[in-house]
């Protein structure tokens, strides 16, 4: 492989390694505290998966030549790390965290999708395993979605208010982080066509559940993950993170 | 008052080995006292996902937060599987898990001991899973050969993941036993910590009214004391192997009987704690289940609404 090739596999795979890191943390703050045993159980795997898939495309990226996992999580600076502003978010209450979830496990389908098309085989062997998993992911928010927004006055007020607070942060999510050039020579979509079939397939769902549409996606400036500018929320879980490790980095934990 | 013809044949098919079944008749007495345990049991399960919880973010290892986080998620399922026996058992009471759950809250059914006490280090975490798990492995052998047949049933995959969860500990154990002095010295506070409520763990020496009911029911097996000598028994090579000493100037087996001299935990304390929730993480974990269970009581009465208007919508 060449020096190029490697270095744009680094740039793609980093983010998506990440998001699903990151989004594992947040989801394993919420042990212990679901609404209902059975979904706390249930969460549990799924944030669980989130975080073997992190480890996966960490070994990847090892592979790759870049440090271990271990020191890829617990050793990197802050602005390298290139998930989305939008899963560093603290989680909030049970309705902004499904619609969180829903809206990230959405646009990680068509992620998957559309990576099919890169030519790297350890990585479409291991794409092949997540998406499996993504599948029941993504059915098990969008039931959140529907029993929220069919749920009663509380619940849906709750689900349209979550919805609003969360829009205008999703933008950084759908940006591959990689330059149009490399972009296209890798296979991938472009962003803006990533944004569009997303906003069609949720567009479609939130008509079947009643739910307000809330127009264009602001495009934000200020922070972008894809590109280290992250919001102090990455900040506070990097510092949770490696609280312990830091009483002695170099030693066996 | 229940038949005391059926009561006497009830007692007898315990006395031949006989195992109940959910649906057997049994005397009221012995459906509270085995409420009260897997009650008890159950919420025990679910309270002592707590401490070792908050470690789960801080994780020193991916490695160590994946399998810290499905041992938390192990003692969640474990809870959950306790309250649907304890659940059925209440039926006659119609009492379901919203009202099991509301007893946590209002202070109505303890929970063990240890998990009113912090764990401020990531050697809490681990000498959790090798102290208190490994003494939940002893007193949950012991139920195995429960005469509630479906509590034993449960205690068999419950008593098979408890030891990789001992497991796992002692690998954490382990680490820090082999590593730097701030790793040591965090594991012997944590020993330290660790050591004395677990001799409150398994009882008093003479055991309670209730207790000595549920060993003559066949519900329990073996005595307090019986559980903690072969706790100590157990665990004083283990921790001594670690190079950690044990924080009991009174330990000594004698040789003749193999049994250990111990100095008593304070009954008086530890009792009060247990009853009035007065621990010093009591309050605070607590607040977590209260979070869980009360403040999102919204989210189970949308699914609950929801599953109705779905199904009344027509062709439903």
């Amino acid at each position: 492989m060449d020096h190029e090739t490697r270095e744009a596999l680094i740039r793609l795979i980093t983010p998506i390694a990440d998001d699903e890191w990151i989004v594992g943390h947040r989801g394993s703050e919420w042990l212990g505290l679901a609404p209902e045993l059975e979904e706390d159980l249930a969460f549990s795997s799924i944030h669980q998966d989130e975080m073997g898939h992190a480890l996966y495309l960490y070994e990847l990226l090892h592979d790759l030549g870049e440090p271990d996992p271990d020191a890829l999580v617990y050793a990197r600076p802050v602005a390298s790390w290139r998930n989305a502003c939008f899963v560093e978010a603290a989680n909030g209450d049970w309705a902004a965290t499904v619609v969180r979830r829903y809206f990230y496990e959405m646009f990680d389908r068509l992620r998957l999708e559309a990576l099919a098309h890169v030519d790297f085989t350890p990585l479409a062997h291991g794409l092949k395993k997540i998406q499996r998993e993504e599948a029941f992911h993504l059915k098990h928010f969008a039931l959140w979605m529907e029993m929220l927004a069919q749920g009663g006055d509380e619940a849906r007020r709750r689900v349209i208010d979550a919805v609003a607070a969360v829009w205008p942060t999703l933008s950084d999510l759908f940006d591959w982080g990689l330059r149009d050039d490399v972009q296209a020579q890798l296979g991938l979509p472009p962003a803006l066509a990533l944004k569009d079939a997303w906003v069609r397939e949720v567009r479609a769902q939130f008509q079947d559940w009643q739910l307000p549409w809330p127009g264009e996606i602001p495009t934000t400036m200020e922070h972008n993950g894809r590109a280290g500018r992250h919001t102090p929320a990455l900040d506070d879980i990097l510092t949770t993170m490696r609280a312990v490790r830091v009483i002695a980095p170099e030693s066996a934990w | 008052m229940d038949d005391p013809i059926r009561t006497r044949e009830f007692l007898d098919r315990l006395e031949q080995g006989d195992k109940i079944e959910a649906t057997d008749w049994m005397p009221s007495e012995y459906r509270d006292l085995l409420i009260k345990q897997i009650h008890m049991h159950g919420i025990s399960e679910i309270m002592g996902a707590y401490p070792e919880k908050e470690w789960v973010p801080k994780a020193p290892t991916i490695r160590r937060k994946l399998a810290l986080n499905a041992k938390v998620q192990d003692e969640i399922g474990h809870g959950q599987m306790l309250l649907r026996l304890a659940e059925d058992l209440s039926r006659p009471y119609g009492r379901g898990r919203e009202a099991l759950m509301d007893d946590v809250i209002a202070g109505r059914v303890k929970f063990h001991n240890v998990f009113h006490m912090s764990a401020p280090t990531w050697a809490d975490a681990g000498v959790i899973g090798f102290l208190v798990d490994g003494g939940a492995i002893i007193t949950q052998a012991m139920l195995l050969d429960s005469s509630y047949a479906p509590y034993a049933r449960m205690l068999k995959r419950i008593v098979a993941e408890e030891s990789f969860h001992m497991q796992h500990g002692e690998s954490v154990v382990l680490a820090l036993a082999e590593g730097t002095d701030a790793q040591r010295n965090m594991l012997q506070e944590a020993i330290n910590r660790w050591w004395e409520p677990m001799m409150f763990f398994f009882g008093p020496r003479e055991m309670g009214r209730g207790s000595q009911r549920m060993m003559e029911y066949k519900i329990r097996t073996l005595t307090n004391e019986d559980l903690r000598q072969k706790f100590i028994n157990r665990y004083v090579p283990r921790v001594r192997a670690l190079g950690m000493s044990i924080p009991d100037p009174k330990l000594k087996q004698d040789p003749a009987t193999g049994l250990w001299e111990y100095t008593d935990p304070d009954w008086d304390w530890f009792n009060k704690m247990v009853r009035d929730n007065s621990g010093p993480m009591s309050q605070a974990r607590i607040a977590l289940r209260r979070y869980a269970h009360e403040e999102q009581r919204w989210v189970r009465e949308a699914v609950n609404h929801a599953t109705q208007a779905l199904a009344e919508l027509p062709g439903a």
